[in-house]
């Protein structure tokens, strides 16, 4: 649900300003307004005084430097750190001052040390990282090199040529010829599919000429400097040699670098965090509003955090520092922000709603709706024991690997898929399903179907899917459009009562007239189907009475646009029956390899049916659950403009 | 195969066939128009896959019509 928001003022004395931010910032639920458009004959805007510009600039320049100084040092397994609190409360209480010393301390011991480390690491992982090139070339142009007669006051150039330019051999020969005066060799070889190396020998008086030449048409050979006046086998050697020194050398720095990071990196993390809330603070000024001897803060908090926010200003400052709830016009109404507050098993169903704007403040929270249907349309159209339980346990191993991670979305995702995977189990119930017929043949075999079935009313379960049964298609068709309908009767319900909340009795008077418009119609169709007397000039009546209350209350485009195209969104539900029997059809045909193929080849090519049908069939109605939710159901009730709860808050 | 047999394979291979191909061509024009977003805001990708799904709902319905005239009387 919505949790209730009232709009806070409060006022003190200037001298109390950043006392107050700093425990606003501490308590981390106001949604600060922004007074800088709100300017009257009293109230000013908060301009940043020339002491605190210069100590945010500082202040952020030391944060650069601190969280270059972390990105070098960062663990890549933070969970082996034993203590991750260490340094936090050190800072959490320190004044800007306070903090610059604190880290220009750390950043005079470790700034030069990580920053030399660092960079030796990444120039020794350059250089392992190219030596793998030359040597692969150099082997390639090793018996190229061996054919050539070094002469005295001759130089030897190799290069490459790659892509498109590898068939340019010759063209280059006739260069070099116009260049040298065709005094000199020219040979090459391919290295690869795509590159050709060469080895050209001249006289040293062209070298510069040469040398220009190819600069700005291929890439020249250039070995690192230590190399250069070696031979080939002596490079070769050299190569060989550093690819087994560099590593250890980097191990090394990594080594040092570690032992850094496991004594400081969580008390660089907390402090870079305190001067990131102190920046932040800084920052949030312009939004505040002052007269001349006080400031002025504006926010919103949910209703059940002001006791707390009260109490906390109270104890910090005695009574000198003004707070009082303002009453909010409709236009307040508009800006405030929205915090949705939810049970465990509704709150994963959250990340859902990430693709829309926030509901509006005051309608009603839609992710309960979702999160009640969105696992019977799952159930119902995968409807299979076994695939629930698969969809259930790889949820539930997720879950469990990712319980120290803090992505919100994929632990939500895995959570949406165990309650998927329990409806998916409930409906195998309902139809029989467990792999398909699997189950169906497996009762057969040992005499145990009797056990499995039961009679409700009408309703014999396991109410198979099999198409072959008579009229089964059929009657699935209508249990599909019968949930649409149950779907879409409680989403124009929603919008009904959303329209009473908003005030808008026009909006009201369409939904109510399309809910009636909805129901008459369908009772209609069951009424002459069912031939029953009297009742369909009353259901024509409803029918027509639902559409003038669309007329009314949206116009002549609501009467034509959303009443055909409720009849449409009610025929949508058929991928419901649709995307279940495809699944259904599927795993009965993977079980129907055993009989015809024999159990050897047949059980394989099953378990690898089912396997993509698992796959197919969870990504499938995912998406198609989802988008009956957001576009059917919310289309019929969901307000969007609602702000997002951005709460002034620390970080830790 | 009597003719109404004949007829009804006929009519549930068109149904199938011309559905598979509007949905085939659907989802080239979303996964080529996709593969460019993706490649621009490579974040999208999980929107784009998802969008990517929608129109095999018109083979599935295809299916469905098939298997009516297949299994209807």
């Amino acid at each position: 649900m919505l949790l209730t928001m009232v709009k806070m003022e409060i006022i003190g004395s200037k001298k109390y300003f950043y006392q107050v931010l700093a425990l606003l910032h501490e308590l981390g639920t106001l949604h600060i307004e922004d007074l800088s458009k709100k300017e009257d004959l009293f109230l000013k805007r908060m301009y940043l005084d020339e002491e605190a510009a210069e100590s945010k600039k500082d202040l952020r320049n030391l944060l650069t430097r601190i969280n270059g100084i972390i990105s070098v040092i960062e663990p890549t397994d933070i969970k082996k750190f034993s203590d991750k609190s260490t340094g936090h409360n050190l800072f959490w209480k320190k004044n800007s001052t306070e903090l610059h010393e604190d880290a220009n301390k750390l950043l005079s011991v470790l700034e030069e040390k990580t920053r030399s480390l660092a960079s030796k690491k990444s120039q020794l992982e350059l250089e392992l990282n190219s030596l793998d090139r030359y040597q692969s070339v150099i082997k390639r142009i090793y018996p190229l090199a061996k054919s050539i007669v070094s002469l005295k006051g001759s130089e030897t150039v190799a290069f490459l040529l790659e892509g498109d330019y590898k068939n340019t051999i010759n063209v280059l020969n006739k260069e070099f010829g116009k260049i040298t005066n065709d005094n000199h060799e020219l040979i090459s070889t391919p290295i690869d599919d795509n590159t050709t190396a060469a080895i050209i020998v001249f006289n040293k008086k062209y070298s510069a000429k040469i040398h220009r030449f190819l600069s700005s048409k291929v890439s020249e050979l250039n070995l690192p400097t230590d190399m250069k006046d070696l031979t080939i086998d002596g490079v070769l050697r050299e190569i060989d040699k550093k690819k087994i020194e560099y590593p250890k050398e980097i191990e090394k720095i990594q080594k040092e670098l570690d032992s850094i990071s496991k004594e400081r990196y969580f008390k660089l993390k907390a402090i870079s965090n305190a001067i990131q809330n102190k920046v932040d603070e800084i920052e949030k000024v312009s939004s505040f509003g002052e007269t001349e001897f006080t400031f002025v803060i504006h926010g919103w908090l949910p209703y059940k955090d002001m006791p707390n926010m009260k109490k906390k200003m109270n104890e910090n400052f005695s009574g000198k520092i003004l707070i009082r709830q303002l009453e909010v016009s409709t236009e307040d109404l508009e800006r405030a922000p929205v915090v949705m507050e939810n049970s465990p098993w509704v709150k994963p169903f959250e990340i859902l709603l990430k693709v829309l704007k926030p509901p509006r403040y005051g309608t009603i929270d839609p992710t309960l709706f979702i999160a009640i249907f969105f696992p019977i349309f799952f159930g119902f159209i995968v409807g299979d024991i076994g695939y629930g339980l698969i969809v259930f346990i790889t949820a539930t191993v997720l879950l469990y690997k990712l319980k120290d991670t803090q992505s919100e979305m994929l632990i939500a995702t895995a959570r949406i898929f165990q309650i998927a995977g329990i409806s998916t189990i409930i409906f195998g119930f309902f139809y029989g399903e467990a792999f398909g017929t699997l189950m169906e043949i497996a009762l057969a075999k040992f005499h145990l179907t009797k056990m499995f079935e039961w009679q409700i009313g009408a309703i014999h379960i396991p109410y198979s899917r099999d198409p072959n049964i008579e009229n089964r298609i059929v009657e699935l068709l209508f249990i599909s459009i019968g949930v649409g309908f149950v779907h879409l009767v409680t989403s124009l319900s929603m919008g009904i009562v959303n329209s009473v909340r908003e005030k808008s009795r026009k909006h009201m008077w369409e939904k109510l007239g399309l809910l009636i418009f909805i129901v008459s119609f369908v009772g209609l169709i069951i009424v002459k189907a069912q031939n029953i007397p009297y009742v369909s000039g009353l259901m024509t009546l409803l029918l027509f009475a639902g559409l003038g209350l669309v007329l009314y209350g949206g116009g002549l485009l609501a009467l034509m646009e959303d009443s055909i195209g409720l009849i449409a969104n009610l025929f949508s539900y058929l991928r419901l029956f649709a995307l279940g029997l495809a699944g259904a059809i599927l795993a009965a045909a993977a079980n129907s390899f055993v009989e015809i193929l024999g159990f050897q080849v047949g059980i394989i090519l099953a378990i690898a049916l089912h396997a993509i049908n698992v796959i197919v069939g969870t990504f499938s109605p995912a998406i198609h659950s989802i988008r009956l939710n957001l576009l059917e159901g919310f289309g019929k009730f969901y307000e969007e403009g609602g702000e997002e709860y951005k709460p002034f808050k620390a970080r830790r | 195969m009597d003719s109404v047999a004949s007829w009804k394979a006929i009519s549930a291979a068109i149904a199938i066939g011309l559905s598979a191909l509007a949905t085939a061509y659907a989802q080239g024009k979303i996964g080529s128009a996709g593969a460019g977003a993706i490649a621009e805001k490579p974040e999208s990708a999980g929107m784009i896959i998802a969008l990517q799904a929608l129109p095999e709902i018109i083979v599935i319905l295809g299916f469905v019509v098939a298997m009516l005239i297949v299994t209807g009387k």
